[in-house]
């Protein structure tokens, strides 16, 4: 039998007990505010104090590394001078050296941050792979080759993460023999941007192009590890690799090569960059490719690589190819060939792609 | 009469357990969410991806609308950003005053022409200028047709995968977008990334930077100062962190141009064309099976002027939430659909059930108490501690939300200011919640009433003067 309530709260308790649940509540979440307050004010307080050494920690240290780059200081004078409980703040102060120089001067911010090094090493070892990351981002910018041998163990890191930073580290302080392993630990990044990738693969240098070509070439490989490859010797200007890509892209490689349409057009930006006129009616029949990227990429080529010989087949493009992109980046090519007539004649039609032709001729003959 | 008097309280009171359930366990969930995110920014240092080759272009795509006090500061915040490749599309949608003059003098625009990458209906184009001054500045004028036109106009008009969506009175921190395309770089199936909006009230810009950052002067944008740091702590990092984000700021989001052309790019005849994009977003690609991440990430920060009046205010916050309720009941298909995993599962129902339509349950809660105390029904100690638990609990998330501050990126570095945050989140709790509360009745009104105008705010530019 339901009770006959005069008070909709007294469903729940006697109308004090009720009283009281809510006051009590109350004053624990007040509590808990308080709480909140004196974290938000203790935090202020601790980052005002952590944020005054640091400036003044910085300055002079800022001062000093100067001197120790300019030669008038040993790295052990400085280092020496380095509370070991602000180890971490000296590495941090280190940092934006680390990522603008280069040779001499960059040996010189390694023997400033050795001896605090095997601290951060031993955090590649933490149960938490943020902080594994953030060790591994810290020697590779900071170490030498020295710290490759630890790094090295990190590509097999349970976590993408730290295996992502463990390229971009151990590409720096690696040498060519590490290209090998790079590229064998790369299906595990296939989400990462390649040119993400490929932008730290370029630090293994020029002694790592050989690899590259190779495995840009290897139709066993991922077609992922390919377009880094191709990416990689793109950024490395390595014009060798420019008789492999035509290789592969050769008339009797056509059909193979549409079954991997992102690594074909790796290959016609890298023709694109670094090849020559000769290649040009190899990148002609990538115009007529099924995916529209790779059309487009081969139009682009053609802007660097074609002849007037291309206006026909550029041409065809801006009328009649179903892409915006491909007609764009055909109409493009047209003009830095100097072939300018076809877009001239299509100005003049009624046709779907007569604005494009205009608005480009006006930008042109500005 | 008790009967219907006693359901009323069974369901203000199951909603008011249920919404701030969800906001404390968003809190704990940002809590920890903030403390990783710490470690991931201790790992991501922006000036070594400054020097690498990696950072794909990008376009920034401001739409402005007659934004003469504001628009030449943001404009040279845009173009000092730290970036090495990208362009600048400002949008003039129509403005009426000396908008595109200031900017045609200031950046010595020349007319020109660029072709279109995409056909997204828009109104038509009256020209396209080039700056002499700065090459990668362009400005589309165009006829007027809202900001979702003008954002489409911008995608129309753009040439690289990824572009930011932000306002024209808006500046962007020096590594505002080194810090965005992050997500992008990571995982390629990232399609859209939203980052944090502070409130530049107050703060001292000087050539377009945010140089000495400073609590606004007026109580009405010093309380969306609280408002702001708890929507994107918990509305947005909270979220993020149980990977279900549905709303990016229209003020500064990047997403991959592709994606927002295949789902057909802003809608015009939504209010909150951002909401809706998003929304729309992950509906599309849910639908496809597509493997995709929308994010938000808090260090890449972007500064507004926040409205200062209670009309402006008011309309403002009337339009927002015309345009959630306008959102939900687009996409309500989601709603607890296991088709669209978390997002369907968890942040639409929050966002349809509690933040769109409980607001109506939040105000007649409001009257149910003043009824009930009038009646006698509610005796005065029970009332007054009802009330007391419920200052409480919005105090405390307020708290909590400038402890995490403090925690995180303690931007507000006089203590004065800490102090005045943690006074605010005492006084939000006293009328400023209740007219938020009535704004979005109305909002909710406007819509049924289907009201489509955007409203007007007046800005008041930014303050340039030294600190």
């Amino acid at each position: 039998m339901r009770p006959n309530l005069s008070s909709p709260f007294e469903v729940f308790s006697p109308a004090s007990d009720l009283i009281a649940t809510l006051i009590l509540g109350s004053g624990a979440l007040m509590l808990l505010s308080v709480c909140f307050a004196a974290f938000a004010l203790g935090s202020h307080v601790w980052s005002r104090y952590q944020t005054r050494v640091w400036k003044r920690q910085k300055e002079d240290w800022d001062a000093q590394i100067v001197t120790v780059l300019a030669g008038d200081l040993r790295p052990q004078t400085l280092t020496d001078t380095v509370p070991k409980k602000y180890y971490g703040s000296f590495l941090e102060a280190l940092m934006p050296y680390a990522t603008v120089v280069d040779g001499a001067e960059k040996q010189i911010i390694q023997a400033l941050a050795a001896p605090f090094l095997p601290r951060v090493k031993a955090n590649l070892s933490s149960r938490r792979s943020l902080v594994r990351a953030r060790a591994v981002q810290r020697l590779g910018l900071l170490g030498g080759p020295e710290q490759a041998a630890a790094l090295r163990q990190m590509l097999d890191d349970s976590s993408p993460r730290v295996v992502e930073r463990t390229v971009h580290s151990l590409a720096r302080v690696g040498g060519a023999a590490d290209a090998e392993r790079l590229l064998d630990c790369l299906p595990r990044l296939a989400h990462v941007d390649p040119r993400h990738l490929s932008s730290s693969l370029v630090h293994l240098g020029e002694a790592a192009a050989p690899t590259m070509r190779a495995a840009m070439a290897d139709d066993e490989r991922p077609p992922f590890v390919r377009i880094c490859c191709a990416e990689t010797l793109r950024e490395l200007r390595d014009t060798a690799s420019v008789a492999a890509a035509a290789w592969l892209l050769e008339d009797a490689k056509f059909r193979d090569m549409l079954q991997f349409p992102k690594v074909t057009a790796s290959l016609l930006r890298l023709l694109k960059h670094l090849g020559k006129g000769v290649h040009g009616p190899l990148i002609r029949a990538y115009c007529h490719a099924p995916a529209s990227f790779v059309r487009l990429h081969a139009a682009r080529a053609l802007g660097q690589l074609g002849t007037p010989e291309d206006e026909v087949l550029l041409g065809a493009l801006v009328y009649g190819d179903e892409s915006r992109w491909v007609a764009l980046g055909a109409a493009r090519s047209l003009i830095e060939i100097g072939s300018i007539t076809p877009l001239r004649k299509l100005r003049t039609l009624d046709h779907p792609r007569a604005a494009l032709a205009s608005d480009l001729l006006l930008s042109f003959d500005q | 009469m008790n009967a219907l008097l006693q359901w009323t309280t069974y369901v203000l009171i199951g909603y008011f357990v249920v919404l701030n359930g969800g906001y404390v366990f968003m809190s704990i969930i940002t809590f920890w969410g903030v403390v990783r995110y710490r470690y991931v920014l201790d790992a991501y240092n922006p000036e070594e991806a400054l020097a690498s080759e990696s950072l794909p272009s990008i376009t920034l795509i401001a739409p402005t609308y007659n934004e003469e006090s504001t628009c030449v500061a943001s404009i040279r915040a845009f173009l000092n950003v730290d970036y090495p490749n990208f362009e600048v599309l400002v949008v003039n949608d129509g403005s009426t005053d000396a908008t595109l003059e200031r900017l045609r003098n200031t950046f010595k625009l020349q007319p020109t022409s660029r072709p279109p990458t995409s056909d997204l209906p828009t109104e038509s184009i009256r020209q396209v200028y080039r700056s002499r001054t700065h090459p990668d500045l362009w400005v589309i004028d165009k006829e007027n047709g809202g900001k979702a036109d003008a954002l489409n106009a911008g995608v129309n008009f753009c040439e690289t995968s990824f572009f930011c969506a932000m306002d024209a009175d808006t500046i962007v921190e020096r590594e505002g977008l080194i810090r965005i395309v992050r997500p992008f770089l990571e995982n390629t199936s990232t399609v859209a990334v939203g980052g944090i909006i502070r409130v530049a009230n107050g703060c001292t810009i000087q050539s377009g930077r945010v140089q000495n950052v400073s609590m606004p002067q007026r109580l009405l944008s010093k309380l969306q100062v609280v408002e702001y740091l708890r929507a994107f702590f918990f509305g947005r990092l909270g979220w993020d962190t149980l990977g279900a984000m549905v709303i990016i700021s229209g003020a500064f989001g990047m997403f991959r141009r592709e994606t927002v052309v295949e789902v057909g790019g802003y809608e015009t005849d939504s209010v909150t064309e951002d909401l809706e994009l998003v929304l729309r977003m992950h509906r599309w690609l849910r639908e496809r099976g597509e493997e995709y991440r929308v994010r938000f990430i808090p260090d890449p920060v972007a500064w507004t002027e926040v409205p200062s009046t209670l009309s402006g205010l008011g309309s403002q916050r009337d339009r927002w939430h015309r345009g959630m309720v306008d959102s939900m009941i687009r996409h309500q298909r989601m709603l607890l659909n296991p088709r669209y995993g978390r997002v369907g599962l968890l942040a639409y129902p929050f966002f349809y059930f509690l933040e769109t339509f409980g607001v109506i349950l939040e105000f007649l809660g409001y009257a149910w108490f003043v009824v009930a105390l009038a009646t006698g029904t509610l005796s005065a100690p029970i009332a007054l501690a009802f009330f007391l638990v419920a200052f409480a609990l919005g105090m405390a998330l307020s708290l909590s939300a400038v402890a995490m501050e403090e925690l995180s990126f303690h931007r507000y570095q006089k203590t004065s200011d800490l102090l005045q945050l943690l006074l605010l989140s005492i006084l939000d709790n006293f009328g400023y919640r209740q007219l938020n509360a009535w704004w979005r009745i109305k909002g909710l009104w406007s819509y049924l009433r289907s009201k489509e105008e955007w409203g007007t705010i007046e800005r008041t530019g930014f303050n340039t003067s030294n600190a």
